[in-house]
């Protein structure tokens, strides 16, 4: 039985270092190490091109390569027999690659020696197993099908964002043993990120933000595809930029991730944000469970879809609700800064964007006109929160703020009454204050 | 088509003393229609006067590498220091599967106990340099060529760069 690209991929990621044979056209052989070779489908492979060296030169002139990988575990050989095609050098592939290409370099002490100059992708032509013993492979200790089936039907039975939300990451924690998760959504509007949810982290970073493009996370989010890094690297470009700035929220992140994973949300082609998973240890992301998340994921964005569609039929207006006695004790100052929306509580920055101009609604409906209850639609229809038309992540804007006041501003409550439907509940007297966009701050 | 060795110059001492190393050897070779062929080496020998090196291999694992060799005589052969990263790559159009000789086996010995050492400074996973180099002793085959080129394979700015041989 030959052997498929798809059950060798654990041999191709480098952990030990594959070699490579090519051939010039004089008929001079060329042998050399490669830092890993990339699984594209099943039936291609993409190589480093980080230098013009002679494997370059030779598969330009004569395409026929051949390498060896070993399997990390059982440490069996493979013999490819490749077929040089193109040199990619953007888009997906290429980001992967060069993600990838910076962890393994910082691993290997060789950060200033890697860079990536292209992708050159290889048609494979034949696998061969090199005759040899093998370790026996450890029992697996999850089965991670099992793990998707189960967990695709719990979101799948999930009613609202925020259960959804919780769901996932509570599926990644007990069924697939990755207690250290986030999930970002992104904003069209902005092009930007945001954190709405997070697992085993000490602080939540719910609310923090990354541009697409940045880091694991962001390059993932651009590019539309996985980015899984084996080992701790020190490449700034993949680490979570230092937030400095007191409106700026960190995003939430272990001290020294080893391995992190960064698949996208996606519904079609629409991006709808990241789910980002990483641990302490080396090598803790394979290939396969690159392929689970990804397919998790999936779930995510669909059943996030059809809930956000559901609630939209409802939150009919309300009659209007409204406070039966005010608020007791000293009043919280409450500062709005309309140049970009955010939200300080007693000199404390809360939050800002669209979730801090839709509190500010909110307070500013409950200080003159008592209200308490509100409904998702009519801030959908309020023109000066700005919400874009399609994809406006209203809900998730609702989930960002209820978690930011429960940890920086308890005295202020969001509570869900209904699908659709809200009560602000202020246990302080609140003082307003406004600074409009174009006054000095 | 084997073609006679150009110089058959001396290996600089330098050299011959990294290839003395425990060193990671991997050699590759190519057919007649040019279709390069590759293996793990499983050991490596140079001769006392420093003009022909012979590389061993586990004949079962390299049997298209064997037939290329014998149907063209062309070889590059790397030679990589595991804890270093320092790397020599040779090459000849000489090359030929010659018999193993009796003291092959001990010289093998010696050289499988350096790269013992040197995995486990690397902390690479137990028993890799088994996998790498494990063989039956009627499996052995050795390769023997007399270098005509020479080139440094150290990662980094002179990757690739000839020395004179």
């Amino acid at each position: 039985m030959s052997i498929t690209l798809d059950a060798i991929r654990d041999s191709l990621d480098g952990v030990i270092p594959s070699v490579i044979a090519t051939c010039a056209p004089d008929g001079t052989p060329n042998v050399t190490y490669i830092s890993h070779v990339d699984y594209v489908d099943p039936r291609h492979v993409a190589l480093s091109f980080q230098f013009f060296n002679k494997t370059r030169a030779n598969v330009l002139e004569n395409p026929r390569a051949a390498v060896i990988v070993v399997d990390p575990v059982t440490l069996a050989l493979y013999r490819l027999a490749l077929e040089y095609l193109r040199t990619e050098t953007s888009g997906p592939l290429f980001e992967r690659m060069k993600a990838r290409l910076a962890s393994i370099a910082a691993h290997s002490g060789m950060s200033d020696v890697f860079r990536l100059l292209g992708s050159d992708v290889y048609r494979v032509l034949a696998i061969e197993r090199v005759p040899g013993a093998v370790a026996p492979a450890p029992a697996p200790r999850r089965s991670l099908l099992a793990a998707l089936r189960s967990a695709a039907q719990r979101l799948a039975a999930c009613s609202d964002l925020a259960a959804l939300l919780d769901e996932t990451l509570t599926c990644l924690e007990t069924l697939f043993d990755i207690p250290h998760a986030v999930v970002l959504l992104h904003d069209a509007g902005t092009g930007r990120l945001f954190t709405v949810a997070s697992r085993g982290y000490r602080e939540s970073g719910v609310g923090s933000e990354i541009a697409l493009g940045d880091g694991v996370i962001g390059v993932a989010a651009r590019e539309r595809t996985p980015i899984r890094l084996n080992y701790e690297t020190n490449d700034v470009v993949y680490s979570h930029a230092v937030r400095a700035s007191e409106t700026e929220i960190a995003l939430p992140a272990l001290e020294a991730p080893r391995s992190r994973l960064a698949v996208p949300i996606l519904v079609g082609t629409t991006l709808l944000g990241v789910l980002y998973v990483e641990s302490p240890q080396d090598v803790r992301f394979t290939y396969d469970d690159e392929d689970a998340l990804l397919v998790l994921a999936e779930q995510l964005g669909r059943t996030m879809f059809a809930v956000q569609q559901s609630v939209e039929q409802q939150g009919e207006p309300l009659a209007g609700e409204t406070r039966k006695s005010p608020a007791r004790g000293a009043p919280a100052v409450i500062r709005y800064y309309a140049v970009n929306g955010s939200i300080f509580v007693d000199d404390d920055y809360l939050i800002k964007g669209v979730a801090g101009a839709i509190f500010w609604r909110l307070v500013r409906d409950y200080v003159h006109a008592q209200r308490t209850e509100f409904t998702n639609r009519e801030l959908r229809l309020d023109a000066s929160l700005r919400l874009p038309e399609l994809g406006d992540n209203l809900e998730a804007r609702l989930i960002l703020l209820e978690r930011r006041l429960a940890e920086r501003c308890p005295f202020v409550r969001i509570e869900k009454i209904g699908r659709g439907r809200f009560r602000l509940a202020v246990e302080r007297p609140l003082s307003l204050v406004e600074t409009p966009a174009g006054a000095a701050a | 088509m084997k073609q006679p060795a150009a110089g058959g110059t001396a290996l600089d001492p330098m050299h011959v003393e990294f290839l003395a190393l425990g060193v990671v050897v991997t050699v590759a070779s190519r057919d007649a229609r040019n279709v390069p062929t590759i293996a793990h080496g499983i050991g490596r020998r140079v001769a006392p006067d420093g003009r022909q090196v012979t590389v061993f291999l586990a004949a079962s694992r390299s049997q298209a590498l064997l037939d290329a060799v014998r149907e063209t005589g062309a070889i590059a052969a790397s030679f990589c220091e595991a804890t270093t990263h320092r790397a020599l790559q040779l090459k000849g159009t000489d090359a030929a599967v010659v018999p193993v000789e009796p003291d092959d086996h001990e010289c093998l010995a010696a050289y499988l106990r350096l790269l013992d050492v040197e995995f486990q400074r690397v902390k690479d996973p137990e028993g890799l340099a088994k996998a790498l180099v494990d063989h039956a002793p009627a499996d052995l085959a050795a390769v023997r060529f007399t270098p005509t080129a020479a080139f440094v394979q150290t990662p980094g700015a002179g990757a690739g760069a000839p020395i004179k041989l």
